[in-house]
């Protein structure tokens, strides 16, 4: 089985392990994650905000994809919900005739027929695989941060529980780590707040670190990289606010790949210098 | 899809409204359109099913664009990307990641023809 790996603006420029460690675990699941040329950002929260053109981009994504001839795996929250608008919107025969002959002038086409999955949702239809490749347990205490877009529109998601989900939670349980339950869990990271309030994207990240640290956490479990860029590129701004909001952040395949006893460094987990303890 | 009814479900879930973003009734009467985490949970929380987050874009096309959705969107229009990607590809090699070939600038004018970057 093949797939095509939607990075997204955010992974492709700064996570490469996250890239690195899912594209290891997709491997031991026997799915192939095969290289997205041409693809281009998602539209995020960025182009709807100022134009009905998000469209078009989102479904040269899409049309890609068909030309090639797979479904496309996300790795973050917002790429996978405006991917999945797109689709909806494509759904409709008069959008799907607009977004078309605006993309005939690039030389595609879109139906709207590629499935558009996050990393988390192909993870968990894979569960019992998950399970057979779990050779070394792990002796973790872990807190999960769920991606708002993955579970929210529930329309849109159509799976998992959208206040409560529980995917993560049971793939993390899966390796044996310890998942605790802190008060915060099912906030939203808010690092989205960064684009117009520091202030506020920072000290919601510093609670939700903070809550989890007190729970007994030892490393925070993501799989997002928006999510990503909160905890792990502001620790230090949420470090001055809160000494004590210190946790590493893992991307969700890192921790799967470590029980699969694939090594740390196979994982990337040495490039951003993550240390658990 | 429905009338607000401005009950106020969607600020009691609302993290951008608990984090000190005035908001009026409802999280569409706020100020702010842009102050906003994209969580959805007010979405997933309003009982009359208001389109909000068609509703949320429709205030944010009439209001005045921050600087970080400016720069993001200068970035799209040049490069296809809402963050800089000069280097990607030689930091990728270093790191044994193939390259990613990208979109061509030309595709995306093509596709944005009227997106303005504010
Ligand atoms: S999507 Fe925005 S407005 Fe809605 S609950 Fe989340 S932060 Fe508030
Ligand atoms: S939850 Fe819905 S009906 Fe209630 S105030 Fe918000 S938008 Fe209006």
């Amino acid at each position: 089985m093949e797939c095509l790996l939607y990075l997204g603006c955010m992974v492709y420029n700064r996570f490469p392990d996250y890239e690195i460690a899912a594209r290891a675990v997709l491997a031991r699941l026997g799915i192939e994650a095969r290289d997205f040329h041409d693809f281009a950002c998602c539209s995020s929260t960025f182009l709807p905000s100022v134009s009905d053109e998000w469209l078009y981009l989102a479904s040269y994504n899409l049309a890609l994809a068909e030309r090639r001839g797979m479904d496309i795996v996300s790795l973050c929250g917002t790429c996978t919900g405006m991917l999945r608008r797109a689709l909806r919107e494509l759904r409709d025969g008069e959008v799907r005739d607009r977004v078309n002959s605006r993309l005939a002038e690039v030389g595609l086409e879109v139906a709207g027929s590629a499935g558009v999955a996050h990393l988390i949702e192909v993870l968990i239809q894979h569960r019992e695989k998950v399970e057979r490749e779990v050779s070394t347990p792990l002796k973790l205490r872990v807190a999960l941060q769920h991606p708002c877009n993955v579970f929210r529109p529930a329309e849109l998601a159509g799976f998992d529980d959208p206040w409560r989900p529980r995917a993560m939670r049971e793939l993390a349980e899966l390796t044996g780590a310890e998942v605790v339950d802190y008060p915060l869990e099912y906030e939203c990271c808010g690092s989205t707040l960064l684009l117009t309030s520091e202030e506020m994207g920072i000290s919601s990240g510093a609670d939700k670190l903070l809550s989890a640290r007190e729970a007994g956490a030892q490393a925070m479990v993501v799989s997002c990289g928006n999510c990503a860029y909160l905890f792990d590129r502001h620790l230090q701004e949420i470090r001055a606010r809160r000494a004590e909001a210190e946790l590493p952040t893992l991307f969700l395949p890192q921790l799967l790949g470590l029980s699969f006893g694939i090594s740390a460094r196979e994982l990337g987990l040495d490039i951003r210098g993550v240390e658990l303890g | 899809m429905g009338e607000c009814t401005r009950c106020g479900a969607c600020v009691r879930v609302c993290i951008a409204a608990r984090r000190g973003t005035p908001t009026g009734a409802s999280v569409l009467e706020r100020e702010d359109p842009f102050t906003c985490a994209g969580c959805w949970k007010c979405v997933e929380a309003c009982p009359e099913g208001v389109d909000i987050y068609a509703l949320m874009l429709e205030a944010r096309r009439r209001g005045r664009l921050p600087e970080s959705f400016s720069f993001a969107l200068r970035n799209i229009l040049d490069t296809g990307y809402s963050m800089p990607v000069r280097g990607v590809n030689a930091i990728r090699e270093m790191y044994g990641l193939p390259p990613i070939r990208r979109v061509k600038p030309e595709v995306v004018r093509k596709l944005l023809r009227d997106v303005k970057p504010g």
